[in-house]
């Protein structure tokens, strides 16, 4: 089960009773942080799982090889949300399967890729503010 | 009182500039001034908040303003939709962009390119610093030169002093059409 | 020549222990004191200022230096704040017990869990027990001010007692602020060097920090406890010198304003006071008889500074960050006290808020004397109410 922040946070006087909670609730987003971004060339990737394990925020999750890797053991894909642009990931790949690309060049592409599919953003993919 | 926001992201110098801004105002006989950076963690990037109080009475009131009397933004990136919220009624942006920007009360001013120029990189904190003391009352020239050469270290002094004389030279010179690659627009001076 | 500065709080108070001279630094870094032993050591390390800094490892071992230090006859500085200042809790007794005058930065910051590092009260409040003198600042001038005071009062051989000077995390420590910093002249006229009999001496060997059994202990803990309560003369006298050299006139165990002809006080330590002030000055305006008592000093508690401000009031309410679980906020328990000893009648309310480096507001300032006019003219109050806290109570 993957964590997500949940769609309602409980009110303070409901949860403050202790200091152990379950996950997804009580984090805030750090996409505002980043100045640069992983991005991932799954036909690169060999699912070797490294940067999973290194990422400081647990945002890089693995994901099968049906969604369209270029290894049998799958891939990773990296959560917008809370991936704070710190760059480990890459630095631990070995495959160069992880880009540095900077967040405005990102965001860019991303503003441009939607408006000429005429989608609307979706919430990972609007703007940090 | 009035109150100043500054926003930008850790590492751009938005604390230094709240500082010499207070510094500056408050070495004026009868002026009172408190400064300083939103708290908590930090880090090289991520967004943050500095704040610089002016009054002409002792400052009483030490706790985080919500709106400025001026919102200056370090980097165009944190300004956008909601801006407002931020602002007082009477208040003004200060924005470091060279993107148009068609709102009475956001200013621009090419504040990277003109630290670039001088500095040889766009660190954009002093020309923003001087740019503001143009626009709120009760500021020398001398009183900033004066916080410079008392709080950053000397082998900063020359060159911000120079990137200080470069705004407000643009700021002087500029009247109507402003020169397409600085100097402050939107709004009128 | 003095010089004007604009410096944080921890800056300024730099500045004031490196003018008091002390003989040993041993400090252990911690948000938001970090800025002043910094400061120190690079002080040390240009040779601005002659002492022996000791890089510890751990709170606990700073204090157990500085006993060590005033032990041998020097004078001794550290700081600390919030869970620091709870690691070196078992030695501050000891340098108590010991009568060794050590000042003490602390700046004031909340207690975890849940983890937080920002600005409260609860550290210091939660250890007024341990025979340490405690005042609060209430901004960077005072601050530096408190830095000279407190070697000149906790050094007097009528007090001889360890001192705790309090700075309000961040909204203290961390604001940039104009203060007058004296020069060293100024500061040697007042503050001379420590002399005492309370220590390792080859020529006059003497036992020290020895023990005492069930015949003997209370008669020290008496006397800790009158030397401490009598400290107030020697605050007045201290004060009255730093009055005439510096030009700075202090008040001792409280600042009053406006509070000779208020209806309705708010009680409070350290920087909100200056909230506090800047809405009562408004409430003035509005003829409501408003007024603001700052306790400056908690220990020794002056009790008849307290009373005196207090009982000619309508209605009176204890602003305070911290809260003795299960019970009420400590200054509340310290003010009702005082109240009672003097016979006074006047209704008291606790409100605890800033818990965790909650910003107060001045709407919520305007609030809490709204509800004393509203208290006074019979409605109901709970006696103890949290900021912020309740449905609806927005800031």
């Amino acid at each position: 089960m993957i964590p997500t922040l949940r769609d309602a946070i409980p009110s303070p006087r409901e949860y403050a009773g202790s200091t152990c909670y379950e996950a997804g609730y009580l984090v805030e987003k750090n996409a505002g942080w980043r100045q640069v971004r992983p991005v991932v060339d799954t036909q690169a990737c060999t699912g070797c799982l490294q940067c999973y394990l290194y990422c400081p925020d647990g945002c890089i999750r693995k994901v099968d090889a049906a969604e369209g890797a270029g290894s049998r053991r799958g891939s990773v894909r990296v959560d917008y949300d809370f991936c704070k642009g710190c760059g480990i990931c890459a630095s631990v790949c070995k495959f160069a399967a992880l880009a540095i690309l900077s967040e405005k060049e990102a965001l860019r592409r991303e503003a441009a890729a939607t408006s000429a599919a005429g989608a609307t953003p979706s919430a990972t993919e609007r703007s940090p503010r | 009182m009035r109150e100043v926001i500054w926003r930008g992201r850790g590492g751009q110098g938005a604390f230094t500039a709240s500082r010499l801004l207070g510094a500056a105002y408050s070495s004026i006989p009868a002026n009172y001034a408190l400064a300083f950076p939103s708290f908590g963690p930090e880090r090289r990037g991520a967004p943050m908040r500095a704040f610089t109080k002016l009054s002409k009475a002792k400052i009483g009131d030490r706790s985080t303003p919500a709106q400025g009397d001026f919102v200056v933004y370090l980097d165009d990136t944190l300004f956008g939709e909601g801006y407002e919220a931020e602002l007082k009624p009477a208040g003004q942006v200060l924005l470091n962009s060279t993107k148009a920007v068609d709102d009475a009360r956001v200013r621009t001013i090419d504040a990277d390119g003109i630290s670039r120029k001088v500095l040889g990189r766009a660190i954009p904190n002093t020309a923003l610093l001087a740019a503001l003391t143009q626009m709120i009352p009760g500021f020398t020239r001398d009183s900033l030169q004066r916080a410079i050469r008392e709080y950053m270290p000397t082998r900063l002094h020359d060159k911000n002093l120079s990137v200080v004389d470069e705004v407000l030279r643009l700021m002087d010179g500029a009247r109507g059409e402003a020169p397409a690659d600085a100097g402050l627009k939107g709004g009128g001076l | 020549m003095s010089e004007t500065r604009f410096l944080s709080g921890d800056e300024a108070f730099a500045e004031g222990v490196r003018l008091a001279r002390p003989q040993v630094i041993s400090a252990y870094p911690i948000t938001p004191q970090t800025v002043v032993v910094e400061r120190l050591s690079e002080m040390v390390e240009r040779g601005d200022l002659q002492a022996e800094y000791l890089h510890v490892e751990s709170e606990h071992t700073a204090l157990s230096a500085a006993i060590g230090a005033s032990a041998a006859g020097a004078r001794a500085f550290t700081a600390t704040s919030s869970q620091g200042l709870l690691y070196m809790a078992e030695c501050l007794t000891y340098a108590a017990g010991g009568r060794f005058p050590i000042v003490m930065m602390n700046a004031n910051r909340s207690t975890c869990l849940p983890w937080n590092i920002y600005g409260d009260q609860r550290d210091s409040l939660s250890l007024l027990d341990h025979g340490w003198i405690q005042a609060y600042a209430k901004d960077g001038q005072e601050a530096l001010d408190l830095a000279l005071m407190s070697y000149a009062v906790a050094e007097d051989p009528r007090v001889a007692l360890p001192f705790m000077v309090n700075l309000d995390g961040f909204s203290l420590t961390h604001t940039y602020d104009n203060v007058e910093v004296p020069d060293p002249q100024q500061a040697d006229a007042f503050l001379p060097a420590y002399k005492t009999d309370n220590r390792f001496d080859f020529e006059h060997p003497v036992n020290i920090a020895y023990s005492a059994g069930p015949a003997f202990n209370r008669y020290y803990k008496a006397r800790e406890h009158e030397d401490m309560a009598r400290a107030f003369d020697v605050i007045e006298q201290v004060e009255e010198r730093f009055a005439d050299l510096f030009g700075r006139r202090y008040t001792g165990g409280v600042e009053a304003r406006g509070c000779e002809d208020a209806d309705f006080i708010v009680v409070t330590l350290g920087t909100i006071a200056g909230l506090a002030e800047e809405v009562a000055a408004q409430l003035r305006d509005e003829g409501v008889r408003a007024g603001v008592l700052r306790i400056r000093y908690l220990r020794p508690l002056p009790f008849e500074d307290l009373a005196g401000a207090l009982s000619g009031a309508k209605a009176v309410g204890v602003l305070e960050k911290d809260i003795s679980f299960g019970a009420e906020g400590t200054v509340f328990t310290n003010v009702n006290s005082a109240l009672y000893r003097a016979g006074a009648r006047v209704p008291t309310r606790d409100f605890v808020g800033g818990l965790g480096g909650d910003d107060i507001s001045a709407d919520q300032m305007r609030r809490i004397f709204r509800a004393l006019e509203r208290l006074a003219a019979g409605e109901e109050l709970a006696q103890l109410t949290f900021l912020g806290v309740e449905e609806g109570e927005g800031r």
